[in-house]
């Protein structure tokens, strides 16, 4: 094993991990309607471990280009875009009109190469959201016609696919030892499973555009759950230690791959 | 074919080719050269300075290669420090795919497995190894960063013979014989293990599984004509898994080839190699549940003919053709800018874009020249000009993306090229020599990038000029010393379209340049079997630019400094060996920090200015040694320790989540591996 061990790299580990919050962060922007057209009214809530300094938003104006290695533009990056309202956590903006030729499957100006969905069909108007030295992106899926596809196909395509609306979180429940326990009341020192539920239409069937058979797809959609908590030590499956009594704060949130989101804050009482 | 500085010459150690060995004081007698490679040979070989001769048994013991022969040329100076994880070659600033690789003439996609443990091609096959950075000469083209190639062993011709041998890695064997009087034949396989036995103590490290094998057969036709049957073949898988992504790498070549010589009485000769293959590759990467992948199956078709004739008593003259036709199919579902290419800015482990696309395309490049190279001694000084004459088709089966049912409209475009190449030695002394070369060359597309979607249809033929000059002083009997300097500048290199909304077909575009230039020193040391070594720096800069209005940068493979010291040394049944390479770290971009994306919930890295950073220098030192058995002649036990001095050899960059603190990714350390080998 020491052989077969040593023919690899020598990775390092972190200690760090995103489920546990350390520092003053953003921890979601989520959108309602969570998919609409150019137009549009949309507001964002963001959510943040702090609730200063105060949030400024503006949506990015420059799509990627095939060198930028991220997922907005180097531009959007370094500066903000168009301004848009902010009040507290909220964002309120108007989605461009032109949307879905700038950042959408419709053809840019003088010929351009238009812009490639995600797996679920999908494009997204990045919103950049600062609050003091944090940036982050949410990201407004858009409603746009299906474009390089036969016009039967886009017709069809019109009809069968339904706007995406964000999944609803229930509630977070605790066990220890397999025996529900109450959230005011979990034991320091050892491990606590969280769970979270959430209504069986969270999971919604769409179709989706494949280029390769040039076709409709019925896919459903998938579902993932995040947990972050401000002490202790969070797994990404939701396990939870702390060994210091008090009351932590923890924010799961669920995300559908459309887009949608739902975020829940609860209180965790250790004792 | 020029090679200024770097030929690595091998000669197998058969008893038939015993009295072909090099003069182990230095000089290199021509006639014992032309012997080397069999009677019908092309004629007096003109004398190359900066020629490091060794034998294979030399290059086998090369420390760090694990007994195989062709990792050698990873020592020789101007080449730069292996790629991690990579099986390609960098000289002179050349990336791995500026470079052609080349097996008794036939062009294979890479000379070494996957991971760069083994090259494809078993040791003891292995004649002749030539390693041509930068300037070559008008036989070969297709090519501008270099040449490797190399010459594999003839069948013996005198009874039955074999190898087999062992080591950590993989198991090989041989045989050889003569079947008839005028025909000996020749049989060669490969197979590695080591993967099937991490995977039986449950270990999930990248450990490629390979194997290759060769066939050949040799007919000595008449006293100065031959023809031999040449089969290659070779597999690759390797399997990559980390936090974000898996990767799976299959890579299967094969190649027959036809090599027939003949020499006459009035001095001229005639080669004529006829050649085919079949290539296939599929590179497949699962992340965040999302499978992408680019799969290539490609037919070629080749033949190589050169006439040589002697003209007059210091001029020869040869008029040749080198032609090859591929046809690709391909497919590609991913996203635009996955897998990376070299220039694209990304960070070890950072997952693609989640924007797919797909597309599927054929391509047909055929490529036809006719050359003519000379070569004229007027006293002490020899000119070797020559001129190619080269014609590239590029057809490509979709112009435009595929939109619904609309038929595909195909392109096909004709490009001539005339590439002149020259060296000009001048040896006032039997021990100081001057040499100057350049020449233009020329190289097609990749057909990878040749796709509507995820490339360009609409790329051209890509261009290198190259010059280089230097001096060999022999100091003394098997005291040599060398200093060569070059440059290279390249235009119409595909580059990633910087722009935020491209043009239809225009991902990739024909407006990438480059130029590389560097001073590399040698110092060779040849002592009977005692010592024999090289100790070599160079120094270079290679740069590139993604179009005119883009900023220049380092060349993500630019090593500005390397250094390397090679000894070995045989005393009766030992034999020992020791390399120590130094080396700049590769560039790296720095990370200013992180952003937030809400949707993938991941932090995504905010980058600096392209490759102004760089990776810690690269230090190893290994050793060799093995041992003949005198009871058992033909057993031989040996020994490979690599990196002695047990350095983490920082190979990538890595980050926490947020890109707050980063570490380094670290090379292997220290590894001993032990190889047993029978030869008959």
């Amino acid at each position: 094993m020491l052989v077969l061990s040593a023919l690899v790299a020598c990775a390092p580990s972190f200690p760090r991990q995103p489920e546990n919050v350390d520092t003053p962060r953003i921890i979601h922007i989520s959108s309602q309607p969570p998919e609409a057209a150019p137009g549009e009214a949309v507001v964002f809530t963001v959510v943040r471990t702090e609730a200063a300094p105060p949030v400024s938003a503006s949506w990015c104006r420059v799509p990627t280009a095939p060198t930028d290695p991220d997922s907005v533009s180097a531009d959007c990056i370094a500066k903000p875009g168009t301004p848009v309202s902010v009040m507290a956590e909220r964002v309120m903006a108007t989605l461009p009109s032109d949307a879905c030729r700038v950042f959408g499957p419709l053809p840019p100006p003088g010929g351009a190469r238009p812009h490639d969905p995600d797996p679920t069909g999908g494009y997204y108007v990045p919103l950049r959201v600062t609050s003091g030295e944090l940036l982050a992106f949410g990201f407004q899926r858009l409603r746009c016609e299906l474009a390089n596809a036969q016009l039967e196909l886009a017709i069809e395509f019109r009809e069968r696919y339904p706007v995406n609306r964000n999944p609803t979180l229930l509630r977070v429940t605790a066990r220890v030892d397999e025996a529900e326990i109450d959230l005011s009341t979990l034991p320091a020192g050892r491990p606590v499973q969280l769970n979270a539920s959430w209504t069986p239409e969270s999971v919604e069937p769409f179709v989706r555009f494949d280029i390769a058979t040039q076709s409709l797809v019925e896919v459903t959609e998938t579902l993932t759950l995040s947990w972050f908590v401000s002490g202790g030590v969070m797994t990404s499956t939701g396990t939870w230690q702390v060994d210091e009594p008090g009351t932590y704060r923890a924010w799961t949130v669920l995300r559908d791959n459309r887009g949608g989101s739902a975020v829940l804050e609860t209180a965790l009482v250790a004792q | 074919m020029y090679s200024l500085p770097l030929l690595l010459v091998l000669a197998t150690a058969s008893p038939e080719q015993a009295a072909d060995k090099p003069d182990p004081s230095g000089e290199r007698d021509d006639s014992a050269t032309t012997v080397e490679l069999g009677s019908v040979v092309r004629g007096k070989k003109s004398r190359r300075p900066g020629e490091i001769g060794l034998t294979e048994e030399e290059a086998r013991k090369v420390p760090g290669g694990m007994g195989d022969a062709v990792s050698a040329v990873q020592s020789l100076p101007g080449v730069g420090t292996s790629i991690p994880g990579g099986a390609g070659l960098v000289l002179w600033g050349a990336t791995p795919r500026e470079t052609a690789a080349l097996v008794d003439g036939v062009p294979v996609p890479s000379l070494f497995h996957l991971n760069g443990f083994r090259s494809v091609v078993e040791t003891r096959r292995v004649q002749r190894l030539e390693l041509t950075p930068g300037v070559f000469g008008a036989e070969y083209g297709r090519a501008m960063g270099g040449l490797i190639e190399i010459t594999t062993a003839r069948p013996e011709s005198n009874g039955f013979h074999g190898s087999v041998g062992a080591d950590l890695l993989d198991a090989t064997a041989l045989v050889s014989g003569a079947l008839t009087a005028n025909l000996s034949a020749s049989a060669s396989a490969r197979y590695s293990y080591l993967n099937h036995l991490a995977n039986a103590v449950g270990s999930t490290a990248p450990i490629p599984s390979y194997g290759d094998w060769q066939l050949k057969a040799l007919a000595r036709l008449r006293a100065d004509e031959t023809l031999e049957v040449s089969y290659l073949g070779s597999t690759d898988t390797l399997l990559e898994s980390a936090a974000q992504a898996a990767e799976t790498h299959r890579l299967s070549f094969h190649r027959l080839a036809l090599i027939y010589r003949r020499a006459f009485a009035d001095g001229t000769s005639v080669s004529v190699t006829p050649y085919v293959g079949w290539d296939k590759q599929r590179d497949t990467t699962e992340s965040r549940g999302i499978e992408t992948f680019i799969a290539t199956r490609a037919l070629l078709a080749g033949v190589r003919a050169e006439y040589r004739i002697p003209v007059s008593r210091g001029f020869e003259l040869a008029v040749g053709t080198d032609t090859l036709a591929t046809s690709s199919s391909l497919a590609h579902v991913g996203s635009l800018n996955f897998p990376h290419r070299e220039g694209d800015l990304y960070v070890f482990g950072q997952p693609p874009h989640d924007e797919l696309t797909a597309d599927e395309w054929q391509t047909f490049i055929a490529n036809a020249s006719l050359y003519v190279s000379a070569e004229a001694m007027l006293g002490p000084v020899q000119v070797r000009p020559g001129v190619r004459v080269e014609g590239f088709n590029l057809e490509v089966s979709r112009v435009t993306p595929r939109v619904g049912l609309t038929p595909a409209v195909g392109a096909s475009e004709v490009t001539w090229v005339v590439d002149p190449r020259l060296q000009v030695t001048w040896a006032p002394t039997s021990a100081f020599t001057l040499t100057a070369a350049g020449g233009v060359y020329h190289q097609a597309p990749d057909p990878t990038d040749l796709s509507a979607v995820f490339g360009s249809p609409l790329l051209d033929v890509q261009r290198a000029i190259a010059v280089s000059a230097g001096a060999s002083l022999r100091w003394t009997r098997g005291l040599t010393a060398e200093v060569t300097g070059y440059a290279r500048w390249l235009d119409g290199l595909a580059a990633r379209s910087p722009r935020p909304n491209p043009p239809l077909v225009g991902a990739l575009t024909t407006d990438g340049a480059g130029f590389s230039r560097g001073v590399q020193t040698s110092l060779r040391a040849r002592f009977g079997e005692h010592l024999t070594g090289w100790l070599s720096y160079v120094f270079s800069a290679s740069t590139r630019e993604g179009g005119p209005d883009q900023p220049t940068r380092l060349l993500d493979y630019d090593q500005p400094q390397v250094l390397s010291l090679v000894l070995s040394s045989s005393w009766g049944p030992w034999s020992f060996g020791m390399r120590a390479q130094y080396a700049s770290g590769f560039p790296r971009t720095p990370v200013l920090g992180g952003f937030f994306n809400a949707r993938t919930n991941v932090y995504e890295p905010i980058f600096g200015e392209q490759n102004t950073d760089r990776l810690p220098p690269f230090f190893r030192m290994d050793l060799h040694v093995e041992r003949r058995s005198r009871v058992l002649r033909g057993l031989r036990v040996w020994l490979d320790l690599q990196n002695v001095t047990n350095r983490s050899n920082p190979q990538e960059r890595v980050y926490d989540y947020d890109f707050r603190n980063r570490a380094h990714l670290t090379g292997l350390p220290f590894l001993a591996v032990l190889g047993l080998g029978l030869d008959w």
